[in-house]
């Protein structure tokens, strides 16, 4: 047995050791500080269909698994009518910010909710031209790459022009103004940027004072300052065609960096860590976002495959009322109309689990009726039944 | 109740409130009596103090055959007098007026208006097993409740989303939680002009009468920001957005005429309400201009044109939307916030308990109140994907009848039933679908379109004679 003076002695002994310990972790710690744990999501291909808030959120919440303490964020939306045919920067794709909004608080209001410690978010835009071009606004930090464009979000002031009255255009206009300006001032940007974004004709003028830009609302009157937008509601055939539009604000790397949106260019993503001062001590995280990215696509267009085959497979029998032509028995027109209603009820499933990505313009390019017109017809074929006679 | 239990402990406060005092809240029911209070820009008013809270004052005061009552924050106070006994007003809560207050936690805002009597915690004790349950109250820290109106997305029109019914229906719930501050959440696109005064009126008549109420606009557009405009005091989320109040329909055709005077006149009357110069709502409503000018002590005038102001809020040719910056700047917003706890720092609340429940994906906790606006507008999505089947399906069945025989009739009438009753469910949870869906008044929607489907039914059902 053990005396207790001794007991007492261990029990001092290994106390000691346990504070010696830890004092020396915080020494330890500051010799070789933990490496900054950087997390990078990639975000490309076609806006609202395969950037779209479920693979951005399952991408978010594996960073946060991993205790990214810096997420990079690089947008590379496609801006292009068809393949051959890409986009002019004077597009008015306005409307699209209520699309981006589904997007936008997985890094504000989600963060701040979910994050045990909020994250650095750093905005790196190739391509954020139309809807993807609201996004960046809502981090503090946004790089560009050199040949990286930011805007397409005109139509404020003209989209509405021909329709009701003119009070009316003005309402909607001011209402979707102040939500744009909104997402700036979350992020620490003058509002008045986004102004000269979206709406044609907004004269935009800016000189730099102790290194902060001071905005004007009228042509340059001096030669230290710069105008950013022409004032004209439209712009030449040349400057579209040359991409050198200026009846709306399009941030290029150069513009964004005069105007302290950006806060550098970098070109790859060794270039944007030693920007972002993370060379030294950094890792990368070999997280799981390309896979959820990847991962949707595929979904995506698997289901579109899936809905397209199951509606030609059913086209003739929606003609027909369910099956009910002459010579079919009562069996075989139960079982046909079973079967059109599981057929109905898969499509409406996918609808259903895709339909962030399934808009009106998905629809109308894949013929694919909306959910409420493949509701009525299995109500429909559930009357038919009702009413069968064997 | 809360209400019965403080009056019952009034008469023991009044007799011994330098015992009480330290833990008490201030409420209503101990207040009552006339006032003078003379406010920082030296207006004096005087009236019925009904309630106190926090350094905030309620006050009744009367106007010819009218009665309004105003809420006054401390920044806006700078004495009362009560009966006739002028009072400065001193930092810390109050407590009673012989007695040195000895909080154990500082409370209220730096100023405040000094000698409210002395009332008892207005902790209520809540029956044992009860679904009713409540935390205790933490001795002077006050408690609020996040309540939303409207979710964003495809849930936040006024009018389906955001109703004055569920908003009455939760004030029993927030009594029982011994709620002292509600924090409405706004997030509406806007929605149905026909419900912004019910929803005013609940708003000021049942809530600001029972609550510090408090708007937190992330989203207020059209009828959401004149409903909101009821509130006198407005927080803003960073990217919060107020205004575009014009009224239309169809293809963008703006109201017009005697409408259009009388929503003007509307809004007028609800400015006052929520102590808000009548120039900014116009300037919301209607293609006016509108410019400010804070003065350096802080006082801000309109201008209802563009250039007497220092600061152009409005266009001659635009439509007023404020964001968090300009509503900030000439004090229509009292303070930005992004989180709870930003918000009770602009409140100036150092302490704050929030009431309810936290549940992932929610920022703020969820408390009974909360739940039931949930649940409704759960109920009307529903409701509202599949009334359009329900109707249609209702009219096919109806019109299928004549033909069949006996057997096949009673299923189509069984049919069609179900659809009703799916309709009548409908209905009732959210009694404006009868407008919207069939253009009957809620309160003849029985006689006007129930009776006679019902008839329609039965005849259904009826045995030919052979």
């Amino acid at each position: 047995m053990m005396s207790v003076a001794a007991r007492f002695g261990k029990v001092w002994v290994a106390a000691a050791l346990l504070l010696a310990s830890l004092v020396s972790v915080p020494q330890a710690a500051a010799q070789d500080a933990a490496p900054t744990r950087i997390y990078v999501i990639d975000l490309n291909g076609e806006f609202g269909y395969d950037i779209s808030q479920t693979p951005i959120r399952q991408a978010m919440r594996d960073a946060r698994n991993q205790n990214a303490d810096v997420v990079i964020v690089k947008i590379d939306a496609k801006w292009e009518r068809d393949e051959l045919t890409p986009l002019p920067d004077t597009e008015q794709r306005f409307n699209e910010l209520f699309r981006a909004q589904k997007i936008l608080p997985i890094f504000a209001d989600e963060m701040n909710r979910e994050w045990p410690k909020v994250p650095r978010v750093v905005m790196w835009v190739k391509r954020a031209m139309g809807g993807p071009a609201f996004i960046p606004f809502v981090a503090p930090e946004i790089y560009f790459t050199a040949d990286g464009k930011m805007g397409g979000v005109g139509g404020i002031g003209t989209m509405l022009e021909g329709r009701g009255d003119e009070v009316v255009r003005q309402k909607q206009y001011s209402l979707r103004m102040a939500r744009a300006e909104g997402f700036l001032i979350r992020g620490g940007y003058d509002p008045i940027i986004v102004r000269a974004m979206c709406q044609p004709g907004f004269l935009l003028t800016y000189r730099m004072e102790g290194g902060k830009p001071i905005f004007f609302e009228r042509a340059p009157e001096r030669p230290d300052e710069f105008a950013l937008t022409s004032g004209e509601k439209g712009d030449s055939m040349q400057a579209i065609v040359r991409g050198t539009t200026k009846s709306v604000l399009t941030l290029d790397a150069d513009v964004a960096r005069a105007i302290n949106v950006s806060k550098g260019t970098a070109d790859t993503l060794d270039d944007l860590i030693f920007q972002l001062n993370l060379s030294r001590n950094s890792t990368i995280i070999e997280g799981q976002s390309k896979r959820y990215m990847e991962n949707w696509k595929r979904d995506l267009n698997n289901a579109t495959k899936e809905i397209k085959k199951t509606l030609e497979e059913m086209g003739p029998m929606q003609e027909g009322g369910g099956g009910s032509g002459a010579g079919n028995t009562y069996e075989a027109r139960t079982q046909a109309r079973g079967k059109q209603i599981r057929q109905l009820d898969s499509i409406i499933n996918k609808l259903k689990t895709y339909e962030e990505a399934f808009g009106p313009r998905w629809r109308q390019e894949n013929q694919v009726p909306a959910i409420g017109q493949l509701l009525a017809q299995r109500e429909q074929l559930e009357l038919q039944q009702l009413l069968d006679k064997k | 109740m809360k209400t019965s239990k403080v009056k019952s402990l009034l008469a023991g406060l009044l007799c011994g409130c330098a015992v009480l005092s330290g833990v008490c809240v201030p409420v209503s029911a101990a207040l009552a009596g006339t006032a003078q209070i003379t406010l920082k820009d030296g207006t004096v008013l005087e009236g019925e103090i009904v309630r106190e809270l926090e350094g905030i004052v309620w006050i009744k005061i009367k106007s010819g055959k009218s009665e309004e009552t105003r809420m006054l924050t401390p920044d806006e106070v700078k004495s009362i007098a009560r009966d006739g006994g002028a009072t400065k007003p001193t930092s810390g809560p109050t407590s009673g007026p012989a007695t040195e207050p000895k909080q154990d936690k500082p409370t209220a805002p730096a100023e405040q208006p000094a000698n409210a009597p002395a009332t008892p915690s207005a902790t209520a004790a809540t029956p044992a097993g009860s679904s009713g349950e409540t935390q205790p109250r933490k001795s002077g820290v006050p408690r609020a409740a996040v309540i939303t109106l409207g979710e964003g997305g495809d849930r936040d029109k006024v009018g389906v989303y955001m109703m004055a019914k569920p908003l009455r229906d939760a004030i029993p719930l927030l009594k029982q939680e011994n709620v002292d501050i509600v924090v409405f959440r706004i997030n509406s696109g806007g929605g149905a002009l026909l419900e912004i005064q019910k929803l005013s009126d609940v708003i000021y008549n049942d809530y600001r009468k029972n609550f510090r109420t408090v708007a937190w606009i992330d989203y207020a557009i059209s009828a959401a920001a004149m409903t909101s405009h009821a509130i006198e005091e407005i927080y803003f989320t960073p990217e919060g957005a107020y205004g575009a109040c014009t009224g239309w329909s169809g293809d963008l055709v703006a109201v017009k005429d005697r409408d259009l005077e009388q929503i003007l006149f509307q809004m007028e009357k609800i400015s006052t309400r929520g102590n808000h110069p009548f120039e900014i709502m116009r300037a919301m409503q209607i293609m006016e201009p509108l410019s400010a000018t804070v003065s350096s002590s802080g006082d801000v005038t309109f201008y209802q044109d563009e250039t007497s102001g220092d600061i152009l809020l409005n266009p001659k040719d635009r439509v007023l939307t404020f964001n968090s910056q300009t509503a900030a700047q000439v004090k229509f917003s009292a303070g930005t916030a992004t989180t709870l706890d930003d918000l009770a720092k602009v409140m100036q609340l150092p302490e704050i308990e929030w009431v309810g429940v936290k549940k992932p994906g929610f920022m703020w906790p969820i408390c009974r109140a909360e739940q039931m606006q949930i649940d409704f507008r759960e109920k009307t999505a529903r409701d509202e994907q599949q009334f359009d089947e329900y109707v249609q399906t209702l009219n096919q069945v109806l019109g299928m009848g004549q033909g069949q025989d006996d057997e096949r009739r009673a299923k189509l009438a069984g049919k069609a039933r179900e659809c009703m009753n799916k309709i009548l469910a409908a209905v009732n949870n959210n009694p404006n679908m009868a407008i919207f869906k069939f253009g009957i008044m809620p309160d003849k929607f029985r006689e006007e379109w129930v009776e006679p489907t019902e008839k329609k039914i039965k005849e259904m059902t009826k045995k030919e004679k052979k």
